[in-house]
């Protein structure tokens, strides 16, 4: 899931090379912090967290059997 | 955890409801049809649903029976790979063996009720990639093929380059899975395809579509539009629709502009815009017939 992340975070930034994914356990969960430049962020997230929002239904809609995995953006 | 009941016309919009109330992905819930009241004219016209947040960790609160259709595996045979039938694949072979698409053990437990991601949705077979594919076009597709990959969805994309707009048919058994309520993944793919810095570049916006998903989504809708306006025009209360993008809550004014009896309006902020069908207000108090 680091995988997908880091591949559309990617995408859409201006930035790339500043794109950093973490994977974190927690409890049940897997947790894929995203850090991008602060000037990135925005494009991340989008006009009221549309990409965010749209970057979680798609990595709810991979997830194979395993654990659910939580999308957090960090500044 | 607590069930909570959520109403609506259809399971589809009591679950647009639930959604909406417990703030999660509507894909992400699971549920259970409680009531379901049938019209005179043969339709269900009241689904009552218990809902639930469905969480793999927390499977003991959700009723034996059910099995979430978003966290299940999907089924073993559906899986089997695609005929690849020679074409070219944009030298991305070596990227999908680095990836490595991810085995998963879980697809050998037992096999489980068909939902809508399950769905074979019929695409038809791949069209062979154009002889001269233009630069752009190539680029997206490459991108889009390589996402599929990534989320282990065995789909293809062919793309055209016009002059204001990139359009991508979507090909492949895995479609069901982007058709499923109501195309929410395909929204999302597309907010996602429109964001991405080769889009954004080259000045056009994305269009996906897959079969003839887009076409029937307009008809859905419309028949929604006119289907809730007769109810309006029957009991003379204004009802809302469930969430829609700017582009669907268009096709549902458009429905309804010519209609003599209603008129709609958009109520909300973001994702939970809805249209609203209202009793037409002027001349309300003598209800006069001439138009």
């Amino acid at each position: 899931m680091k995988d997908l992340v880091e591949f559309i975070a990617k995408s859409l930034v201006d930035h790339p090379e500043e794109v950093r994914v973490d994977e974190v356990r927690r409890g049940e969960a897997t947790v894929v912090e995203l850090r991008v430049a602060p000037d990135d962020l925005g494009r991340v997230i989008g006009r009221q967290g549309r990409t965010a929002r749209a970057m979680r239904n798609l990595i709810a809609a991979a997830e194979r059997g395993g654990s659910r995995t939580i999308l957090d953006i960090l500044d | 955890m607590a069930l909570r009941r959520f109403e609506g016309k259809n399971v589809e919009e009591a679950l647009d409801h639930a959604a909406e109330a417990l703030g999660v992905e509507r894909y992400k819930l699971g549920h259970n049809v409680v009531v379901e009241k049938r019209g005179f004219l043969g339709g269900t016209r009241r689904v009552v649903i218990e809902a639930w947040e469905d969480d793999i960790g927390n499977r003991a609160d959700a009723p034996p029976t059910h099995i979430p259709p978003a966290l299940a595996p999907p089924a073993r045979d559906a899986r089997a790979r695609r005929p690849r039938g020679g074409r070219d694949r944009g030298g991305r072979d070596d990227r999908r063996s680095r990836g490595g698409r991810r085995e998963n053990s879980d697809r050998d437990r037992a096999p489980r009720p068909a939902s809508p991601q399950d769905m074979v949705f019929e695409t038809g077979p791949t069209p062979p990639l154009p002889e001269n594919e233009p630069a752009l076009a190539k680029e997206f597709r490459v991108w889009l093929e390589d996402l599929f990959d990534r989320c282990g969805f065995l789909l293809d994309a062919r793309v055209e380059d016009g002059d204001e707009k990139i359009s991508a048919r979507i090909y492949g058994r895995d479609a069901g899975k982007l058709m499923a309520h109501h195309g929410e993944l395909m929204d999302s793919l597309q907010i996602i395809a429109n964001k991405t810095l080769i889009v954004r570049s080259s000045g056009k916006t994305v269009e996906l579509d897959c079969g003839e998903f887009r076409e029937k989504r307009i008809g859905d809708l419309e028949r929604q539009a006119k289907e809730t306006a007769a109810a309006v025009r029957e009991d003379g209360r204004e009802k809302a629709l469930p969430p829609m993008s700017p582009v669907e809550r268009r096709i549902v004014h458009l429905a309804l502009r010519d209609d003599a009896d209603v008129e709609t309006y958009s109520r909300g902020e973001g994702f939970y815009k809805r249209v609203v069908i209202a009793p037409k207000q002027a001349g309300s108090s003598d209800a006069s017939p001439e138009s």
